[in-house]
């Protein structure tokens, strides 16, 4: 082993952290090269210096200022973590006005589905049909299907269970602002209060077929 | 001191893992993780010397240390429901401390520095003595010589040399392995021998 080489090995070898071969050889080169030699004491007082002045002038003071803040914080941020936060480890959730929030989420689709459930027909196909009044859904065939009255109403994809679709040439009297050549088509929805009204050139209307 | 007493108790069991339960440290912190406020205080009151003397090392300024010191008790209450009591406690805190260090030093803008050679040094001690103005010169110097350090350096040769730490160990805490740990302990201990150089007026 050759100086260049001791020298770059040198800062590990003062703190131990050579392994067992290369430690031996950089020993080995130490008895017998002054320079090198001299090298490394000054890396191992070097190291001596360092932890020397290591040590940090705190005092009590200090500390009890430090356990001081610790608990104001924990005090602010309240209790350990539990159940909630452990959910939400974001700092600034407030587990409560959420909880309420869900807890109205899913009141109001409990509600809202059972409501839909009362009101839930049978999809009819799209007919040609008066447009069923606004609180209702009228049991209206296409193409020759009919609804048998007293029949519980059959559960469909929530998507599409709230849609009946009515296609129905506008009466003039009734509909004065459509053409009559427009065909006027009904999409009722889910919410009794809420109808999409489509008016199409009956020309380019599409129907079914039957 | 009673609290130095106790401190200097815990730390001698934490120089083994943690066992089953049986040690004073495991008790203390079982019973913390229970909820007695009374338990962390005496936690924090044990490992408050040595987070802040690392945090000190690691970012070298008193303030600085205080405000990271704060942060991982900190961390500690909140996470110590997810701490597995088989795993030793310092190194947990350790691991923690090395994190928080980091994180403060990005959020104050100086990612991969330590603090500036002209920043101006911590405050004095209260002690107004001789021997405190040397010991408040000495660190001074300390951390000026350890501002010459990248922050992986730094923290290399703060828990290996400062903290006696493993080098093992340290690969394990910044999340490293043993040859890179070597590798930085190695141009951080040369860098340190060229300032104490330099400082003494030795050009080689």
């Amino acid at each position: 082993m050759n100086c260049t080489h001791t020298a770059r090995l040198l800062p590990l070898y003062a703190g131990d952290d050579l392994d067992g071969r290369r430690a031996l050889a950089v020993k080995s080169h130490l008895r017998s090269c002054p320079a090198c030699r001299e090298l490394a004491e000054e890396y191992a007082a070097s190291g001596r210096w360092l932890c020397a002045r290591a040590a940090p002038a705190f005092d009590d003071e200090f500390f009890a200022d430090l356990r001081a803040s610790v608990r104001r914080e924990i005090a602010r941020g309240g209790a350990p973590a539990g159940f909630w936060q452990r959910l939400a480890p974001r700092r600034g959730w407030r587990p409560a006005p959420a909880l309420v929030a869900a807890l109205l989420l899913i009141v109001g689709g409990l509600l809202a589905s059972s409501r839909l459930l009362r009101t839930l027909d049978p999809p009819p196909p799209p007919v040609l049909a008066e447009a069923p009044p606004p609180t209702a859904v009228e049991d209206e065939g296409f193409g020759g299907r009919e609804i048998k009255p007293g029949r519980a109403p059959r559960r469909r994809p929530r998507a599409f269970a709230s849609f009946t679709v009515a296609l129905k040439e506008s009466p003039p009297e009734q509909e004065p602002e459509a053409e009559p050549e427009m065909l006027r088509l009904e999409i009722q929805t889910a919410d009794p209060s809420i109808r999409i009204i489509w008016l199409i050139p009956q020309d380019k209307a599409l129907t079914e077929s039957d | 001191m009673p609290g130095e007493a106790a401190e200097i108790a815990l730390m001698t069991d934490n120089m083994r893992p943690a066992d089953s339960g049986s040690t004073p440290l495991a008790q203390l912190i079982a019973r913390a993780r229970a909820g007695e406020a009374e338990a962390f205080d005496e936690l924090v009151l044990c490992h408050q010397r040595r987070v802040a003397a690392t945090a000190w090392r690691l970012l070298g300024s008193r303030e600085e240390a205080r405000d990271a010191a704060q942060e991982v008790f900190l961390r500690v209450y909140r996470h110590l429901g997810k701490y597995d009591p088989r795993q030793d406690f310092s190194g947990w805190l350790y691991r923690i401390t090395v994190n928080v260090c980091r994180d403060l030093r990005r959020k104050r803008g100086r990612p991969g520095q330590t603090a500036s050679l002209d920043a101006e040094p911590d405050r004095p001690a209260p002690d107004d003595t001789e021997a405190g103005a040397i010991r408040a010169q000495q660190q001074a110097i300390l951390a000026r010589a350890l501002a010459t350090l990248s922050e992986k350096e730094r923290a290399a040769i703060v828990l290996r040399d400062l903290e006696g730490l493993p080098t093992e160990e340290v690969a394990r805490l910044l999340g490293s392995t043993q040859g890179t740990v070597r590798s930085q302990v190695c141009s951080a201990r040369a860098k340190i021998k060229l300032y104490r150089d330099r400082l003494l007026g030795r050009a080689r």
